[in-house]
């Protein structure tokens, strides 16, 4: 086993915090790709609700110009 | 007419180079600092930290109990009988055990003791610090949801959650505040400052911008023009009706 091999300049028994943090974030690390799964969700509702709110503001102005240069 | 819709082209180049796209860059700019926040989150949860002190403790403990067991017997039948030991139920060998042993505790001074802790008087085990670490490390992840050697080990409900639950809180949170509700923060501002309309002539391209589109005038002028037509025609009508 792994823990067996591993030596440090520490008694037996006592393994250093860098252990429990190596594991911690090895998990923690994986964390990004959900996070930016659920802002690209939401990212793709948001701005297509923003884009249906351009066009209900300003498409009636100038020929649709308007709504153009907003969005 | 032809001058008009000169002059709503010449508004649409001079205000597309200025302007173009104030909404969809505004909404970038929410969308970078929203990313930016996440990584932010990222970067504060690099280190393992928690001042729930109490609870990961607790946590450890039972995660130590449990995976001793599980060393112990191979699997976890010692510790899911612990846990569904109830007085009330009819006895068998492993129930009357227990509530021996629970009845004798008081006797040398121990009280208040649970069935499950029963499971933290099994041998240490050569696999200690092993166990050890593997309990330190799920105990701070405690709150996400039980994986299935776990599930029916209903000590773990997760009410108090170390590391994990309080990053699936900020994240949405985050981009709630930041992109959601954040969009809605500063628009109008850019919205006047895209369409320059806060400038010197900002009166004057408001009034060109809000400008009925030519078609549009053009062919209310002739309906307009109809209109009367047939309404002094009605009139004469009427006149020689009458």
């Amino acid at each position: 086993m792994r823990i067996d091999r591993a030596l440090t300049r520490e008694l037996p028994d006592n393994y250093p915090f860098a252990v429990q943090q190596a594991y911690i974030s090895s998990a923690t690390t994986k964390w990004l790709d959900p996070a930016l799964n659920l802002f690209d969700a939401i990212n793709t509702i948001q701005t297509e609700y923003v884009q249906k709110i351009v066009l209900q503001h300003f498409g009636h102005f100038g020929h649709g110009v308007f709504q153009r240069m907003v969005m | 007419m032809s001058t008009r819709l000169a002059s709503d082209g010449l508004l649409f180049i001079v205000h597309s180079r200025l302007s173009r796209f104030v909404v969809s860059e505004h909404m970038k700019r929410c969308q970078d600092k929203t990313i930016e926040k996440i990584n932010w989150l990222m970067d504060i949860e690099r280190r393992a930290f928690t001042l729930n002190t109490h609870y990961y403790g607790d946590y450890k403990d039972k995660f130590l109990s449990f995976y001793r067991g599980c060393h112990q017997n191979g699997e976890d039948v010692l510790l899911t009988r612990l846990q569904l030991y109830s007085p009330a139920k009819s006895p068998s060998e492993m129930q009357n055990g227990v509530s021996q042993v629970l009845s004798v505790l008081p006797q040398i001074g121990i009280t208040g003791a649970k069935p499950i802790d029963l499971a933290k008087l099994l041998p240490p085990d050569p696999r200690e610090p092993t166990i050890n670490i593997m309990a330190g490390v799920r105990a701070y992840f405690q709150g996400s949801c039980p994986v299935s050697v776990e599930a029916n080990f209903n000590v773990f409900t997760c009410k108090h959650p170390v590391a994990y639950k309080r990053f699936t809180d900020l994240v949405p949170l985050a981009i709630d505040h930041e992109f959601v509700l954040g969009a809605a923060r500063g628009i109008e501002a850019a919205l006047y400052t895209g369409l320059k309309i806060d400038g010197t002539n900002g009166q004057q391209l408001c009034r060109d911008l809000i400008q009925e589109p030519t078609h549009i005038s053009t062919r209310r002028d002739v309906l307009q023009k109809q209109r009367d037509r047939l309404m002094t025609a009605q009139e004469e009508l009427l006149r020689v009706g009458v």
